[in-house]
């Protein structure tokens, strides 16, 4: 009855071959990861067996939680379909979804209700925008204390060109009335039981219309994979992925502030500087989760990586600006007293992951400790500091690589 | 500002609407070709006109006008390999706590104090509405607390 029992509805052929990362006894075998959570536990299978997805970090089976195994980030800005990211909420996911049948309604304080198919959408201006996803609860897993939750590392985030069309321009269809203060989404996805908050994520008015946020029916120059939002998300450039409603069928012109459970209730920061509390710590003003904030990371080096004394080590990674673009990539190797640019590869937009390098000298014994750090174009560094709040949302301090030398 | 974004308006579009044969296989009816409707004529001017306001990081007009094709899609998705390991209140969790999610989730969570459990426990009961027997909720945070959380 229950798919725990490790034989499900694919039966005995399908479900083992399927799941021989998954049945795998822990170990150093190439089908597990280790991501280096403190406390643990920190093994994680990989598995391919969900569609149109190659090898991914398990996170959890159903409703499946799939994140990108780090290294996939060394291999370009973009972030292949197959590897991207893959989280919901709720169990109940079609498994299908037919676009003979395939409605999304745009209705509420509106002029004219409407009932699109994709045709309609794709008759719209075609815009294209590089945008980075990230899990509002990405690298979770690294909180300390530590946190319930998706136990993410740092791959619950991707990268893609998107291509869809304005959601302004779909809302100019049904005609917005004067005095609309919000639109929410909902998608194909709901509630395993009847009663439970069904996901949906609203964005205010002016957000909503404001030319960059998008409903993308194409990633990376292909038809989103069903996990990803098949046949249409909406993109929040910007702003974490908890906006991003996968499978958008529903759209709904609010005249009164949302108040549904996931706007009021969940995805809550502390309304402090980096949304940083102290554990425990109570009182203080909350506010729905917003704009993204600066992250870099080391893409070609880790823990494991053995450099020679003296030699010059090249190093490579990503960067991106959260709510606007990387002005700038520094890397340093005295703790963060003194920094050193790195070089920024090709500017593929502001909301873009854009690449960085560079050299630094290794030490001729020891450890060589390099830390990056990312500026954006709005003047905000990454902090050294980890912040903490009950959530496990919005980490983003400067990273850390400690080199081995000799 | 941003430089001024030629507006695809026209453009053909081509959408391919499949039926879903059966899971595992994606089956594509031929392509048909549509002109934009002319209930869109105003709108695409209209939108045309608002095209030059756009900030300089909004998403820019595709330059090319070709057709996108979408085809409807049919899967299944794949079942859990893992189980709750043995142990007193073993049987409550497998009765009562997979629902919503499969039992990896809760493995792969770091070692919490029992109040933490509890917490998430009501959780899950209070917000989340899962189909959980109360008088099972004492076995289940004793389990979760007691559980070692095997990698």
């Amino acid at each position: 009855m229950h798919d725990g029992m490790a034989l499900g509805r694919r039966g005995l052929i399908g479900g083992a071959a399927a799941l021989g990362g998954i049945l795998a006894a822990a170990g150093a075998r190439a089908d597990t990861v280790t991501l280096g959570l403190n406390g643990g536990p920190e093994q994680r299978s990989l598995t391919s067996a969900f569609p149109q997805k190659g090898s991914m970090i398990l996170q959890r089976t159903r409703p499946p939680l799939l994140e990108t195994p780090f290294e996939v980030f060394d291999q370009g800005v973009f972030t292949p379909n197959d590897r991207f990211f893959v989280r919901w909420h709720w169990a109940v996911i079609p498994e299908q979804v037919d676009l003979a049948t395939f409605r999304c309604t745009v209705r509420g304080h509106v002029n004219q209700p409407q009932s699109l198919t994709m045709t309609d959408i794709l008759a719209l201006p075609r815009v294209e925008l590089a945008a980075v996803n990230q899990c509002s609860g990405n690298s979770r897993g690294l909180f300390a204390p530590r946190i319930a939750g998706g136990q993410w590392q740092n791959g619950a985030m991707g990268n893609a060109k998107w291509v869809g069309v304005r959601l302004r321009d779909v809302l100019d269809r049904a005609g917005v009335k004067p005095g609309a203060v919000a639109v929410r989404f909902n998608g194909l996805d709901e509630p395993v039981v009847a009663g439970a908050p069904d996901f949906m994520k609203s964005l205010a008015i002016d957000h909503a219309r404001d030319r960059e946020v998008m409903l993308a029916y194409q990633m990376n120059g292909e038809q989103l994979p069903l996990l990803n939002g098949f046949p249409m998300r909406l993109i929040v450039p910007g702003w974490y992925s908890t906006y991003w409603v996968k499978m958008v069928s529903d759209i709904e012109v609010l005249d009164a502030p949302d108040d549904s459970f996931w706007m009021k209730s969940a995805y809550l920061i502390p309304a402090t500087p980096h949304a940083d509390v102290k554990p425990g710590q109570t009182g203080f003003p909350t506010e729905p989760i917003n704009r993204m904030v600066p992250r870099s990371f080391f893409t070609n080096v880790t823990a494991a990586t053995k450099v020679k004394p003296g030699a010059t080590v090249p190093l490579r990674g990503i960067a991106m600006g959260g709510d606007c673009g990387v002005a700038a990539v520094d890397v340093s190797i005295d703790g963060g007293a003194t920094w050193q640019p790195a070089v920024l590869g090709r500017d593929e937009g502001a909301y873009s992951f854009r690449q960085w390098t560079a050299q630094l000298t290794a030490p001729t014994s020891g450890t060589l400790v390099a830390l990056v750090r990312c500026t954006n174009t709005k003047q905000v560094a990454q902090p050294m500091e980890a912040n903490w709040n009950g959530g496990g949302f919005m980490r983003n301090m400067v990273e850390r690589v400690a080199l081995q030398v000799g | 500002m941003g430089s001024i974004l030629k507006v695809v308006a026209g453009a053909a579009v081509v959408v391919v609407v499949a039926v879903v044969a059966s899971i595992g296989h994606r089956v594509a009816a031929p392509p048909a070709t549509y002109p934009t409707p002319p209930y869109m004529q105003s709108l695409l001017a209209k939108i045309a006109a608002d095209e030059a306001k756009a900030g300089p990081n909004a998403p820019k007009a595709v330059a090319d006008s070709a057709g996108i094709l979408l085809r409807s899609v049919g899967f299944a998705f794949p079942t859990e390999g893992r189980a709750f390991p043995p142990g007193p209140g073993q049987d409550v969790m497998a009765s009562n706590c997979m629902s919503c999610h499969t039992p990896g989730m809760i493995l792969n969570q770091p070692a919490l104090t029992r109040a933490e459990w509890a917490g998430e426990v009501s959780k899950m009961v209070k917000v989340y509405h899962a189909p959980v027997d109360e008088a099972d909720i004492p076995a289940i945070v004793t389990y979760l607390a007691s559980i070692k959380v095997a990698p």
